[in-house]
């Protein structure tokens, strides 16, 4: 029931979604409809009106067609999975279809009618007097510096504490590589001439840098409060982990309010900008289409990063841009350096034989995983089992891939518990300790897993022979 | 002071750059002393190579228009040699009035066509109404 519900809600939100981005493509009130500008005055002239009427009664049989497919989230397995990406992947093709084709008569209509954008000038503008480095140091870059302080806080205690460097560490030290490559991208927001008035072109783009700055902003910093109660999630009872969950749910959407918010009331001000002054205006429709999410916007002769959308959804990148091409090469890298590493590596690892290393000392068992090194005291080990198979359980905030298992999980009775496992590895050593905590780990050796099995049941046959004698 | 580069032009961007900012001088948009964007900030707003921004700042430094100084920045600083300009001007002209022959533009009729446009950019410098020099008047 549980994965119907998640399968449903990802369904309505990627749908959802889509449905609307292509639906407001074809609003009266938009600047540009299917990214064409329209004379206002031809709005509502039959042509134009048979265009929009013809694409609204295309995207009602899409959003029908939507609603429907839903029940492919009642299928059972594999064809629930093989719906679901059919779906998704038809999702993205058809309303992008639906939406060419209608671009496509708005333009023939514009060629035929010769529509302008009236004051339209044929060549950019670009104010001398504005100067890149001043607008730059008008915003507070240093402000980034709190996020990048904690999360490099939270890998210098991991590896204090922990001798190395845990899963929690990397996702510390790849926010750094995200806030580092956010700042770069801002930090190169070319200037914008709006108009001939200098100062004016100077405040807007400070606004500009600023809203940016505010954004990226918003966007990593709540990251450091997500990072630091992953780490202290090993000493939280149960509430406190749901507790953090609501957190993180009321971060987002706040994060999410305000970005929007922001930047609405910014594209107010660029669009009273524009009723107000002689502004520059340029005829850019050539070089709007519809890429894979939507409206996108390619102009190779136009310097601007950031483009507001037609259809006043915000903004878009030009993707023309080189330094657009080295960010998403850059969060490619970044993106695949850390799954790399955490799907990857482990396997490598586990060919090896150096996945999970289980070894005994006096007073602990010591666990080594890839990412991680725990232990526990030998004196707080009540019970010891050793386990063919695991019980069925569920993860709660941990890692499971197909090579380990590490981290917390919920049992079918609801019990938590720890696990530290080669999973392709049995046996399994499961332990409780005196304050009722469950802890399963093995090495990825059987025969190592045994050993130290038949060492802690010793060990702990002699500690009870020795309290008997007490 | 607003310049207009047509991206789509087969003039190079730094010749473009160059003329825009000798126009710009001529209307007396910019003055001695003027301070220019750096390389880095210009080629960053235009969205063109660092390179082609200090092709054309060295082309103007070696015609005596500006100077650049590593911590000043780039100005305005009118130091032309008009006598190796005269002699540029005179191979400029020969081709300019070979082709006004050649589309059959009498002496006069040239004559007052460049009397036409000095006068025109001087009265704007006068004014200094102009605010963007656009790329073709």
């Amino acid at each position: 029931m549980f994965i119907i519900i998640v399968l449903l809600s990802y369904h309505l939100v990627w749908f959802g979604s889509f449905f609307y981005i292509y639906w407001i493509e074809a609003r009266e009130k938009n600047e540009r409809i299917f990214s064409v500008t329209v004379p206002e005055e031809r709005k509502s002239s039959e042509p134009v009106q048979q265009i929009i009427g013809e694409y609204r009664k295309k995207m009602k049989w899409f959003g029908v067609a939507g609603c429907l497919a839903s029940v492919c989230c009642f299928f059972p397995e594999p064809y629930v999975w093989i719906g679901m990406i059919v779906i998704s992947i038809l999702t993205m093709i058809v309303p992008r279809q639906i939406a060419r084709a209608a671009q496509k008569k708005m333009r023939e209509q514009k060629k035929a009618e010769q529509w302008s954008k009236i004051g339209a000038k044929q060549n950019y503008q670009f104010d001398l007097q504005m100067d890149w480095k001043r607008i730059n140091r008008k915003i507070p870059w240093y402000l980034f510096l709190i996020p990048v302080i904690v999360h490099l806080g939270v890998v210098g205690w991991e590896i204090s504490y922990y001798d190395h460097i845990q899963m929690i560490g990397m996702m510390a030290i790849f926010l750094i590589a995200v806030t580092m490559i956010l700042i770069f991208c801002v930090y190169r927001i070319p200037n914008h001439t709006y108009c001939s008035d200098h100062e004016k072109n100077e405040d807007l783009n400070i606004h500009r840098k600023m809203l940016w700055a505010q954004n990226c902003f918003d966007m990593v910093a709540p990251e450091c409060i997500i990072i630091v109660w992953l780490e202290g999630i090993d000493w939280m009872p149960i509430w406190g982990f749901w507790i953090g969950i609501a957190i993180h749910m009321v971060i987002v959407g706040v994060v999410c309010f305000r970005i929007i918010k922001r930047t609405n009331e910014f594209l107010q001000i660029e669009a009273a900008q524009r009723k107000a002054e002689e502004t520059f205006e340029y005829d850019e429709d050539e070089f709007w289409y519809y890429g894979i999410f939507g409206a996108s916007y390619n102009n190779p002769y136009d310097p601007e990063l950031l483009k507001t959308n037609g259809n006043q959804m915000g903004q878009t990148i030009n993707l023309a841009r080189p330094i657009v091409k080295k960010a998403v090469v850059l969060f490619l890298l970044a993106f695949t350096l850390f799954f790399g590493v955490l799907l990857v590596y482990p396997v490598y690892l586990d060919q090896r034989h150096e996945l999970v290393e289980i070894a005994l000392t006096e007073e602990k068992v010591w666990i080594k995983g890839a990412f991680y090194k725990k232990n526990i005291l030998i004196n707080s080990i009540q019970t010891v089992e050793l386990l063919d198979k695991l019980m069925p359980m569920v993860r709660v905030a941990g890692t499971a891939t197909t090579a380990y298992l590490s981290g917390n999980f919920e049992l079918e009775n609801g019990e938590r518990c720890k696990l530290y496992i080669a999973r392709k590895h049995p046996p399994y050593i499961a332990v409780t300790t005196t304050d009722n905590k469950k802890i399963f780990f093995n090495d990825d050796e059987e025969q190592k897993t045994k050993d130290c099995y038949a060492q802690l049941l010793s060990r702990l046959q002699v500690r009870t022979e020795n309290e008997v004698i007490q | 002071m607003t310049i207009e580069l047509d991206m789509r032009s087969d003039i190079p961007i730094y010749v473009q750059i160059r003329d825009q900012i000798i126009k710009g001088i001529g209307a007396g948009m910019l003055k001695d002393g003027d301070a220019l964007p750096t390389v880095r900030s210009l080629a960053n707003d235009i969205g063109v190579n660092p390179m082609t921004v200090n092709k054309a700042y060295a082309l103007l430094k070696q015609e005596g228009v500006i100077i650049a100084d590593r911590r000043l920045g780039v100005k305005i600083c009118l130091n032309a040699d008009a006598t190796e300009y005269t002699v540029k001007l005179k191979k400029q002209l020969q081709l300019l009035i070979s082709e006004a022959m050649v589309y059959g533009i009498e002496e006069q009729q040239f004559l007052d066509i460049c009397k036409e446009y000095y006068q025109m950019i001087r009265r704007k410098q006068k004014e200094g109404t102009i605010q963007t020099i656009p790329a073709v008047e």
